[in-house]
């Protein structure tokens, strides 16, 4: 399959999602950058397997933010999703905040995820670790953003990566970035970024889970990983050396090879 | 034309380099800066200055509020207020506004509203605001429902009002089984409602719509309030009326001496203060806070460095900009007249303290405002004999 944009209906909800590659469908949930869009590590994934990768309500136009207040609405559109694509069952990996949701949606519907990746995932809290504030981000200082999201701020991700308020940006971009971090903050504002009652409901996950952290990822600390690993019945931890949050940006090889791993 | 004495009460003994070793006056500005004594000179001194206003001769005063900041020491304006009804008989007395989503249940607002307004014999203006960027941050609410949040707090607090209780309240973010606000306010059918704004359209048509009065947040440059004035008299058109003077207020740091020359000398030091240690960080916009539209055009008004005070670098900006009127009383006399009829507005709203200024002086200012301008502003810009519209009442449909 060529690589596609096209737009689903999910309870009557316009949803933006990029489509590309041939095999069994694979499910790329995205972090608050908003990544529904050809990033090179979303064209590797999409080698060997049909990925999907929609944009949650609230970004890149999708539609429906206004009837989410929260995680436990965000999973239930998800689950409606999956019913929309017919799927029984799916592999899912979700990065970051994608990675929250991924990991809601195996616990709340077990049955309706086969494998699945967290990865560098917030949606749990370690009370010594605490996740850092990524709403707080003075957009006057956007090397501090740089340097929270990459081990090595020197990394070719970090450098072609775009920081609001470091250049000019067109309009439209602005405004989807505005959107996707107005749609977090409605499902993490406080607490942040975590739903104090997923840790009691992951011994529910069923799918085979992959942790997948850098080991100096400055957002959502390693910490988080090693938790969800003990939490999740049977999951592994696998640690990306001297790379940050945003992992498969930074550490694509690396990060790659763990994923498709994983999923084969 | 009505004139109000405007209080922030600021925290004047900042360390010199403190807007240097920290970037924000909100929200993280620790609060080991606070000294408890030193907060107690204060805060008498700023209610007595308010209290004068009304032997000085003013038409009312304005208290507001803001919260985990060294800008304004007023988390709750409702408390000050008390204290000014009991210190006054006359003067209106403008609450500017409580931050209606900082209150759950915001029945609270129109229980402490009313007690004011009957304690005072009706002279409560009930200002009522979304918050502050900060505050978000401050009280962990979130900003992406702020809006919704606002806007179903002051419905909830007009029908507390003016609708027969017990009723139920079933919203979106409160829900409340029994509402039956005990005491009702004393104005009929409520205190005048004031609601200020930074430009966006939405604001201004829901103002214009219930016709309520429309207070621009201050700090910006003359021609963006002028813009938005001009904007919000629109709204009213479209709704079928002429603005009233009063449903408009322009609110400015303003400084009276002998000379312009004197005034500056006395004044400027204290801007700066205000300027440099006080500003930084009033302007945080966390995600949801305002539509889009609104924060794209706050985003690029910030950095174009001349639409808001935080791009004032020189007296000369401050000036051009009409950040603060300072002058001579001819002078602040012109600069008033011009701007407020040009604005259309029957409100000013003077800050006679700003940033550090000690207390004889800003007393003075005010003083030397209410003998030498008022007068001569009154005699150029004489109150309109037009009735001020209505307030709307919410259609009464069950909630």
């Amino acid at each position: 399959m060529q690589n596609t944009t096209t737009t689903i209906d999910v309870l009557g909800r316009k949803i933006h999602e990029i489509r590309g590659g041939e095999g069994r469908p694979l499910l790329y949930l995205h972090s608050a950058m908003g990544e529904a869009i050809w990033l090179p590590h979303l064209s590797t994934l999409a080698q060997g397997r049909e990925l999907h990768a929609p944009a949650h309500p609230g970004f890149l136009g999708s539609e429906g933010i206004e009837q989410i207040r929260d995680i436990e609405d965000m999973v239930e559109h998800y689950q409606s999703y999956l019913d929309a694509m017919g799927w029984e069952s799916v592999d899912v990996v979700g990065l970051s905040l994608g990675g929250w949701i991924a990991a809601e949606l195996a616990a709340r519907f077990p049955h309706r995820v086969s494998k699945l990746v967290l990865a560098s995932a917030c949606g749990i809290w370690v009370r010594e670790k605490p996740i850092a504030d990524i709403f707080a981000i003075d957009t006057r200082f956007p090397e501090r953003l740089r340097n929270l999201l990459f081990h090595d701020v020197n990394c070719p991700a970090a450098q072609w990566m775009v920081m609001p308020g470091n250049v000019e940006l067109p309009d439209e971009m602005l405004i989807n970035i505005m959107n996707g971090f107005a749609a977090t903050a409605k499902i993490g504002w406080n607490p942040l970024l975590h739903d104090p009652r997923l840790e009691r409901i992951l011994h529910r996950v069923t799918a085979r889970t992959l942790c997948l952290w850098g080991a100096n990822d400055r957002v959502v600390p390693l910490e988080y990983g090693e938790k969800y690993a003990k939490l999740i019945p049977g999951a592994r931890l696998e640690v990306i050396p001297a790379c940050g949050h945003l992992a498969p940006l930074e550490s694509p090889v690396a990060w790659l090879a763990a994923v498709k791993g994983f999923l084969a | 034309m009505k004139h109000f004495l405007f209080h922030l009460m600021p925290y004047r003994d900042l360390p010199r380099d403190f807007e240097k070793t920290h970037e924000s006056a909100w929200v993280w500005a620790p609060n080991s800066l606070f000294d408890p004594e030193k907060g107690q000179g204060y805060y008498n001194d700023y209610i007595d200055q308010l209290a004068e206003a009304e032997p000085l001769g003013f038409d009312g005063v304005c208290v507001n509020e803001h919260h985990q900041n060294v800008y304004g020491l007023m988390p709750s304006p409702n408390l000050i207020a008390a204290m000014l009804v009991m210190r006054t008989r006359r003067i209106k007395i403008a609450v500017v506004g409580n931050a209606l989503p900082l209150y759950n249940p915001p029945t609270r607002v129109a229980e402490e509203i009313a007690m004011l307004d009957v304690i005072s014999g009706g002279r409560i203006i009930s200002g009522q605001v979304i918050g502050g960027g900060p505050e978000y941050f401050s009280f962990s609410i979130n900003p992406a429902e702020a809006r919704t949040r606002f806007a179903e707090a002051h419905e909830l607090i007009m029908r507390a009002w003016t609708k027969p209780g017990p009723f139920e309240f079933y919203g979106e973010h409160y829900k409340l089984r029994y509402v039956n606000v005990f005491p009702r306010p004393l104005q009929k059918p409520h205190p005048p409602i004031w609601i200020p704004g930074a430009g966006s359209l939405e604001t201004m048509e829901f103002v214009a719509k219930r016709r309520y009065s429309y207070m621009g947040i201050p700090y910006f440059h003359i021609d963006f309030f002028k813009k938005n004035y001009a904007l919000f008299r629109e709204c009213c058109e479209k709704e079928g009326y002429q603005a009233h003077p009063e449903q408009m207020g322009l609110l400015m740091p303003i400084y009276v001496a002998e000379t312009d020359a004197k005034a500056r000398r006395e004044f400027e030091e204290h801007f700066w203060y205000f300027k440099n240690k006080l500003i930084p960080g009033l302007t945080l916009s966390p995600p949801g806070y305002t539509s889009v539209k609104s924060a794209l055009r706050v985003f690029k008004s910030l950095r174009d460095g001349k639409t808001f005070i935080n791009g004032c670098e020189s007296w000369e900006d401050v000036e051009k900009g009409c950040f603060a009127i300072v002058g001579s009383p001819e002078t602040v006399t012109e600069k008033i007249v011009e701007h407020a009829s040009e604005i259309g507005c029957g409100n000013m709203l003077g800050l006679f303290q700003l940033g550090s200024m000690p207390s004889a002086q800003a007393r003075e200012n005010a003083r030397r405002y209410a003998e030498a301008v008022m007068p001569r502003v009154n005699k150029a810009l004489p109150d309109t004999t037009r009735p001020m519209p209505a307030a709307r009442p919410f259609p009464d449909e069950g909630k």
